[in-house]
């Protein structure tokens, strides 16, 4: 079952039912934790109790502890949060937007990628609070009348971003579990006890008669219709949170459409380098094949171009504009103290993706997972380099300050990935990380595999 | 199909017209250089950008239906589209003579360029740059076209490099149409930048292409009576893809604005104070208008989707974007918005070369198509 390239194994010749039997067997076969899952998750709680009490240091003295000291009073955290609500994008562009655009290769990693996109969502949103003096103030940001007498800034990015984000959430989940519903029902049918009532409940009484499917899709359509535009928005805003600032590095018109390109890239890199390990101790090779991850590669290397244009574009402008305060910022960038960091991320984000020109290298998952790590590792240096970086070196000579992460947000970062990869783990070992009913349908119209197959060529 | 097509081709006194057309064109251009010099420059200007990036942005859509295997425009969309392709000799004949005789009426850095960057802007230098880069996008590009035909004729194989091919053209695109907006367009203000402009630039381009792409494909329907070129559900695809351009242009705007808006820094102003103030605005509410807020509205609808309907707001769309061309190129804080004959002729004129060519070149093409 189990051999990489056994797609078909899956082939048409079995008779449809026998097919989709082994479809609910594979898929719902992943749902039996082991030990080494229990001791994952442990590890992952320690991760978390980690980050919180390191929090609770910082609660305890104030933001002394961290690095962040005049000018540079963004610094880990908003980098963080940047990178986290980046990773989230790539979930809705694979169920959105590729929907939308009839690409059926998309369904088999579409489960995953939302989920993902659930996760890294309530990663993010940890942060602003996390950045806060006084955290436990945060409400004050919800704009409704009140007896504080205060009311919200609405010329300000950052309560924008509470609404995207807010919106962006609260899509997320709602497509997330609308595509789970039918999957929830095959859970529900296939299990016994107290999980068979709480299963028949969250899958809405799902019988998977024509009407129902009818509602489904037309309601999936609608939703994927509405969360594209906010995939294009949310991270819009969030760049905006640095572009509307006059800070030289900051301000620049392009910087919407970069940030949207840069975060469903780094997005795609989180999708393979969760997908690739789980799709081995899962043993979904027949279901995720190679020619999936080619055209997550392919897609990674479109995104990564359009990450490379803007690059150039913004050393140009720099030097065209004439403006000394912004070529220092980028010279500074370049060649000067941010030369290591900045010519990291461009290695990372620029250079290794280039190897997807090359068709092979698309399909050497070896690569591909080295590749998604650069690209993690690439996105967060690179809004590292664009928010500290262009803060440490602002207008007056004498204001510069160098900044560096102090124990206490390493330990934060440390714990939110833990956060992050407790509640995916959650998913992988409770839901089926594979949409079962559209494998299936992929299946009725030609297997996915194949689909992707005649890849080569042929328009 | 071919014979269909030649059928097309054969619309004698419609070529008459249209070259006629092409003659008064020329004819008002002379006039207006001669009385006007900036202005009829100017106009000149917004056709050679409008014309040139319609086309090609056929070709750019022809490598992305490629490369997207976008079955959908497998045949007929891409004929279409790769059909715009016969202008591109005509634009680089159009940029040399903007370049050699235009450029001195045309931009105030010739007598006045940036201290800094005087280099940047003198003439020979950012003249060749750019013919250079347009020779080179013009030739893959055509290069692309002959072997993605060569690959839809029956019982032969797509050339092995058709890909490759594609994959050149649309880099090739977005790297020499960023130069061109930052040297033909963003240069008209050497002061003025905007960093998303170049990108706005060349996806304004593929928003008319599109537009372009569904009007031509709906005449084509109609000149050879062959309900294919235009089908129901090709319209509804091109209708969705309108849609989502639409909503991209508007964005790609937006974004700068709001960031230039909120900056509120003089040399970044400037381009908007002048669009905003006096009968300019009117302007820039007519560009909102049929780039955004018609096409839209309209276009959320199903069956708006449909041939007809689409074809009026494709056309709709491609005055916008026309409109929006001459919006980036003409106003300026000294004159008034006005519209004059030699305008209104040289664009018309502008169009009939633009049909012409594909008549001529298209039919020279087939000719070849038939005999092999």
């Amino acid at each position: 079952m189990s051999s990489p390239d056994a797609s078909h194994e899956l082939s048409p010749r079995l008779p449809t039912t026998t097919r989709f039997g082994r479809v609910n067997r594979d898929i719902l076969g992943t749902l039996h934790p082991g030990r080494l899952y229990f001791a994952a998750l442990a590890l992952c709680l320690l991760g978390i109790g980690w980050g919180v009490w390191s929090w609770t240091q910082q609660v305890n003295s104030g933001l002394a502890v961290t690095g962040l000291h005049n000018p540079v009073m963004w610094g880990a955290y908003i980098t963080t949060f940047v990178f986290w609500v980046g990773i989230a994008h790539s979930g809705t562009l694979i169920s959105a937007i590729l929907f939308l655009f009839r690409a059926r290769w998309r369904a088999a990693i579409s489960r995953a990628a939302e989920a993902m996109t659930v996760f890294a969502v309530m990663t993010a949103g940890l942060f602003p609070i996390i950045h806060l003096g006084r955290p436990w103030l945060f409400y004050w940001l919800i704009p409704y009348p009140n007896q504080r007498g205060l009311w919200v800034n609405f010329r300000s990015p950052l309560l924008w971003d509470m609404f995207a984000i807010g919106t962006y959430f609260t899509v997320s989940v709602l497509f997330f579990y609308l595509g789970l519903v039918p999957d929830l029902a095959v859970l529900r049918d296939n299990s016994t006890g107290w999980k068979r009532r709480i299963f028949s409940v969250v899958s809405l009484g799902w019988s998977g008669s024509t009407r129902e499917w009818k509602h489904f899709n037309s309601s999936y359509l609608f939703m994927a219709a509405l969360a594209t535009p906010l995939v294009i928005s949310v991270h819009s805003v969030v760049s905006w949170d640095f572009a509307v600032a006059i800070v030289p590095g900051w301000h620049s018109t392009l910087f919407a459409p970069y940030f949207v390109a840069g975060a469903i890239f780094s997005g795609l890199g989180m999708v393979l380098t969760l997908i690739i390990p789980a799709r081995k101790i899962l043993h979904l090779e027949e279901y995720i094949t190679s020619s999936h991850l080619e055209n997550v590669a392919k897609l990674i290397l479109f995104t990564s171009l359009i990450v490379t244009y803007s690059y150039l574009i913004e050393f140009f402008f720099a030097w065209y504009s004439e403006n000394p305060y912004e070529q220092t910022v980028f010279m500074s960038r370049a060649v000067g103290d941010y030369a290591p960091l900045f010519w990291l991320m461009v290695v990372c984000n620029c250079l290794a993706p280039m190897l997807f020109f090359i068709p092979s290298a698309r399909r050497n998952i070896a690569l591909l997972f080295v590749i998604s790590l650069l690209i993690n590792v690439g996105m967060w240096t690179e809004r590292f380099v664009i928010i500290a970086g262009s803060l440490a070196r602002q207008f007056d000579v004498t204001t510069w300050r160098d900044y560096g992460p102090s124990w206490v947000e390493w330990s934060i970062l440390l714990g939110s990935l833990c956060w992050f990869l407790f509640w995916f783990l959650l998913f992988i070992r409770h839901l089926p990380a594979i949409p079962i009913a559209e494998v299936k349908e992929a299946m009725l119209h030609g297997s996915p595999a194949r689909n992707s197959l005649t890849a080569e060529g042929q328009p | 199909m071919t014979g269909a097509r030649s059928h097309f081709f054969k619309l004698n006194r419609t070529t008459g017209l249209l070259l006629g057309t092409a003659v008064l064109g020329v004819l008002a251009f002379t006039i207006g250089v001669a009385q006007h010099p900036q202005q009829t420059w100017k106009i000149f200007l917004v056709n050679f950008l409008f014309w040139s990036g319609i086309s090609i942005s056929g070709v750019v859509f022809s490598a992305i239906f490629h490369l997207t295997k976008a079955r959908w425009a497998a045949d007929r969309v891409r004929t279409v589209a790769e059909s715009f392709a016969c202008f591109l000799p005509l634009s680089l004949l159009l940029y040399v003579l903007l370049m050699v005789v235009g450029a001195g009426s045309l931009y105030p850095w010739i007598t006045d360029p940036p201290p800094a960057r005087a280099g940047w802007f003198s003439l020979p230098f950012l003249g060749l740059r750019d013919g250079i880069a347009l020779m080179l996008l013009y030739g893959v590009g055509g290069k692309f076209v002959l072997a993605s035909r060569q690959s839809r004729r029956e019982s032969s194989s797509a050339p092995s490099n058709l890909s490759a091919l594609a994959v050149v053209t649309i880099l090739l695109y977005t790297a020499v149409f960023s130069l061109v907006a930052i040297d033909l367009v963003m240069s008209l203000d050497p002061y003025w930048i905007s960093t998303l402009f170049p990108a706005y630039f060349f996806m304004g381009n593929l928003c008319g292409g599109i537009a372009a792409l569904a009007a031509a494909s709906f005449l084509w329907r109609r000149l050879t009576g062959v309900e294919e070129w235009f089908s129901d559900s090709i319209a509804h695809d091109l209708g969705k893809l309108l849609l989502g351009f639409t909503l991209l242009w508007t964005y790609l705007l937006w974004s700068q604005y709001l960031v230039i808006w909120y900056g509120n820094l003089p040399e970044e102003l400037s381009f908007l104070m002048v669009r905003t103030t006096g009968s300019w605005g009117v302007l820039t509410w007519m560009v909102l208008s049929l780039c955004f807020i018609i096409p839209f509205t309209a276009l959320l609808s199903r069956h708006m989707k449909r041939p007809t309907p689409l074809f009026v707001i494709s056309l709709i769309m491609v005055v916008g974007i026309w409109l929006e061309r001459f919006w980036l190129v003409v106003p300026s804080p000294e004159t008034g918005l006005s519209v004059s004959w030699v305008d209104l002729l040289v664009t018309l004129g502008f169009f009939a070369l633009f049909v012409l060519s594909q008549v001529v070149l298209g039919r020279r093409l087939d000719a070849t198509w038939d005999r092999d």
